[in-house]
């Protein structure tokens, strides 16, 4: 039987998988559609291609980090019997308290966080965007923390 | 067609194409174990819940390896790709870090090791491949422990 900690860690990579298909798909169309733009058949401009491509990352590390949070709430719920909090910050928390989570993790995840935050809330003032790469590294860490079942 | 029903047929192809698929996977994961315990990894079997849309939900065998502080992770992706019939992962451990892809192509696994110093799965596709064998996968063993250190 797959553990579910080890199941949610793949769903978690997966999504950066996901990322980089649709990267190499993009970057295939655009380079394609800068020498043809007849290529582009539906009712969308190469600017608005661009604009989803520049867009890219930031889109995939929003739904990586809800992979991350729908997988800590599975936990919670299972491990404690009740309701996780509704919000992320008290999530992280929470959870990094039970489970003994080290400080330098619980600051990484909370930099996705505010990365996520970021991108979804539109603030004026905003932080250095956080690599896929990097975002799935560190909720995958601190991931690691988790039991293996529940 | 007398005595033959469409979805039994379906079905029958599904069950063909897993039981191939996971017995490459086993052979894979048998061989990679062997080898990783003779270089003096430790391994664990474990299994791994999979989803395709082609063979239907199924458990393959997954491959945790490690050596002092250094675990990895040989991880089933997916039985096809274009050009390929199957598609396995190693990632260091515990971020889930890109280390090589294993594609089946020409009859072998074929290994495309991740460049040092770069660590984004968009790229590992272009890497330079070579023929799965104990000695390329002791390589990239040495080379994922260089550059940890």
């Amino acid at each position: 039987m797959s553990r579910k900690r080890d199941t949610w860690l793949s769903r978690i990579k997966a999504v950066e998988r996901e990322h980089a298909a649709v990267r190499f798909a993009t970057n295939r169309l655009l380079e394609e559609a800068e020498h043809d733009p007849t290529v582009i058949k539906i009712n969308v401009s190469l600017r608005e291609i661009r604009n989803a491509s520049g867009r890219l990352e930031g889109t995939y590390v929003v739904r990586l980090f809800a992979e991350f949070e729908s997988g800590l709430r599975s936990c919670w719920s299972a491990v404690r019997g009740t309701d996780p909090p509704s919000r992320a910050v008290d999530l992280v928390n929470g959870t990094a308290a039970r489970h003994a989570i080290p400080h330098d993790y619980i600051e990484n995840v909370h930099a996705v966080r505010n990365s996520r935050n970021d991108l979804v809330h539109e603030r004026v003032e905003v932080g250095e965007p956080i690599s896929i790469a990097k975002a799935r590294g560190d909720v995958c860490r601190f991931f690691g923390f988790l039991p293996p079942d529940w | 067609m007398k005595g033959s029903h469409p979805m039994a047929t379906v079905d029958d192809r599904r069950e063909t194409l897993r039981a191939a698929w996971l017995n490459r996977l086993s052979a894979l994961v048998d061989s990679v174990q062997g080898w990783a315990e003779e270089l003096g990894w430790s391994t664990r079997r474990i299994d791994k819940q999979m989803e395709d849309s082609q063979l239907g939900p199924y458990e393959a065998p997954a491959l945790i390896l490690q050596q002092d502080l250094t675990r990895v992770l040989l991880d089933p992706i997916a039985s096809s790709a274009p050009h390929t019939e199957g598609v396995v992962d190693l990632y260091r451990m515990p971020a889930y870090d890109d280390v090589a892809s294993l594609y089946y192509y020409d009859d072998n696994w074929q290994v495309h090791d991740q460049a040092a110093g770069t660590s984004s799965a968009a790229t590992i596709r272009e890497a330079q491949a070579k023929p799965l064998s104990m000695e390329t996968f002791r390589e990239v063993l040495e080379e994922l422990k260089r550059h940890v250190s």
